[in-house]
């Protein structure tokens, strides 16, 4: 009959990784912790820095400067290109869109249709024509209404600078911070992971020596301590990505509501799995980096 | 020839531990490496498992010229020396079966072969019935006979037992001793470090005697006595 140890007898090690997990829980259940901590912050800021991307990338897109011209004014074609040719000239310019009068009557009237007092009211001679126009960079938006303003005929000059500024700012600002705290919370990981391993190395000094001595490698000794790095940062990367998840679709009704029209959600299935891709390589690096360190500095003693 | 030890002298700093030594061990020898404390012995026992290098001469076992020998090759060299250790030197955290599987373990991968092996020699030292038991539960001989299984799992080209008895009771250091003699008859190379001299005299054998670091006596039959 097997003994309970013949039957835990797991490849070249003669304790199996889960067994040497066990038998320092604490230590463990800290690292892996501390790993997945990191990962959960660095998944919720690389989500938040990848969503701003896409809401910038809206607002940037969309018409940011509009030209009003008067409503006494049906500005002609030949007038209308020469604007757009000159706006063009510019290389400021992504995109011009003319909006006559009558286009502008049955934009005003769809949200209306069903109500015939609003219709009826409503004439395209009182509406103004006007042109949008989107810039390549938010940076040129100033330039562009300049130019509109100095346009016969235009009379009012209307641009999301504000709006575009005031995102960009915040979403600058916190990406600032998120890369602060990202740094902050990866080194915490990277020494927690230094600390347990070169711990573990100065505990299990004997047991290195005596392997030494009965003919084992360089690899088989350290072998362990970086399969344990590795489970911390799968482990880790696991934790961190379920509750980056849960965290995604708690706020989900929330954000449906904060961002409607943006064309951001739901969350597409691939994004979940670059972020869970990306968290196990970064949990793994972190950790085999840091166990890579404490073993050098070991042997280095 | 197994082991050749060539004109090996090992100073550290002013002190002479060993001084021009030189002997050899042939296969299939049981040889005592005795002397008393401060003689060289473990000196002897360290240049071999390439510990220490030596200040001059030179040392080979098998093919292997330890003076030349590169780090990456010592654990290799290592697994063709089965060392018996004065201390135990037992991992406190592993069972019986653990800490003799152990010696099979640096080798590569415990497969079904290397489990029969673990068992057989678990058996051959007397502790089947002990494998799931931890160090710190064992008597003393016991983990001498822990320390032995693990020796010779890997079926090393020679044994060398660093003082085996030093820590036993008279009873218990004679029981090991037949263990390793028995060990010897099926074929395995021993040098047995030890000052015992009731142990060393019992036995018609080979006896290398050191002094102040230089040999003194060589004997193919001989006796622990200056």
């Amino acid at each position: 009959m097997n003994s309970k140890s013949e039957e835990k007898q797991t490849g070249s090690s003669t304790i199996g990784l889960l067994e040497r997990v066990r038998r320092t829980p604490y230590q463990s259940f800290v690292a892996t912790l501390t790993v997945a901590l990191t990962l959960f912050v660095i998944g919720a800021i690389g989500a938040f820095s990848l969503g701003s991307v896409i809401v910038l990338n809206f607002f940037e897109t969309r018409p940011q400067v509009v030209g009003f011209y008067k409503p006494e004014i049906v500005p002609t074609t030949a007038q209308i290109d020469g604007l757009k040719s000159r706006l063009m000239q510019t290389g400021k310019v992504l995109n011009i869109q003319y909006i006559s009068k009558e286009q502008a009557l049955d934009i005003y009237k769809a949200p209306f249709k069903d109500d015939q007092i609003l219709l009826e009211l409503a004439t395209a001679k009182m509406l103004p024509a006007t042109i949008k126009v989107s810039a390549v960079d938010p940076r040129y938006l100033a330039d562009v209404s300049e130019l509109l303003k100095s346009e016969q005929g235009i009379y009012l000059v209307d641009f999301q600078k504000d709006i575009v500024n005031a995102l960009t700012r915040w979403t600058d600002a916190i990406r600032q911070v998120g890369i602060g705290v990202i740094a902050v919370c990866g080194l915490i990981a990277f020494v927690m992971i230094f600390v347990v391993v070169s711990f573990k190395l100065v505990f299990k000094k004997d047991e290195v020596e005596i392997i030494n001595l009965i003919g084992g490698g360089r690899w088989y000794i350290y072998k362990p301590f970086f399969q344990e790095a590795v489970f911390y940062g799968f482990i880790g990367a696991i934790i961190g990505w379920l509750a980056d998840v849960l965290v995604l679709l708690y706020a989900t009704p929330f954000l449906v509501w904060f961002l409607s029209g943006i064309p951001i959600l739901p969350i597409p299935w691939f994004f979940y799995v670059g972020l869970f891709t990306a968290q196990v390589f970064i949990g793994l690096g972190i950790c085999t980096v840091a166990t890579w360190v404490a073993i050098r500095r070991y042997l280095a003693r | 020839m197994l082991v050749s030890i060539n004109e090996v002298t090992k100073t550290y700093g002013m002190v002479v531990a060993l001084d021009r030594v030189s002997f050899t061990l042939d296969k299939g020898e049981f040889v005592f490496l005795t002397g008393p404390s401060g003689s060289g012995k473990t000196t002897v026992v360290k240049l071999l498992l390439r510990e220490i290098l030596p200040t001059s001469g030179t040392i080979k076992i098998a093919d292997w010229n330890l003076n030349s020998l590169k780090s990456n090759e010592v654990p290799l060299l290592r697994r063709k020396i089965g060392v018996v250790f004065q201390d135990f030197k037992l991992l406190s955290d592993r069972t019986v079966f653990e800490n003799v599987a152990l010696g099979l373990a640096v080798h590569g991968k415990v497969d079904t072969e290397g489990l029969k092996r673990i068992r057989e020699v678990i058996e051959l030292v007397g502790l089947s019935s002990r494998s799931d038991l931890f160090p710190a539960q064992l008597a003393g001989g016991e983990l001498q006979r822990v320390c032995l299984a693990r020796a010779i799992v890997g079926k090393p080209d020679i044994l060398i037992a660093d003082e085996p008895t030093g820590n036993l009771d008279v009873t218990t250091s004679w029981q090991i001793v037949k263990l390793i003699r028995k060990i010897h008859k099926s074929g395995t190379t021993v040098l047995m470090v030890t000052h015992n001299v009731d142990i060393v005299n019992s036995f018609s054998e080979r006896v290398i005697l050191l002094k102040g670091g230089k040999l003194i006596r060589d004997q193919k039959h001989g006796k622990y006595e200056f």
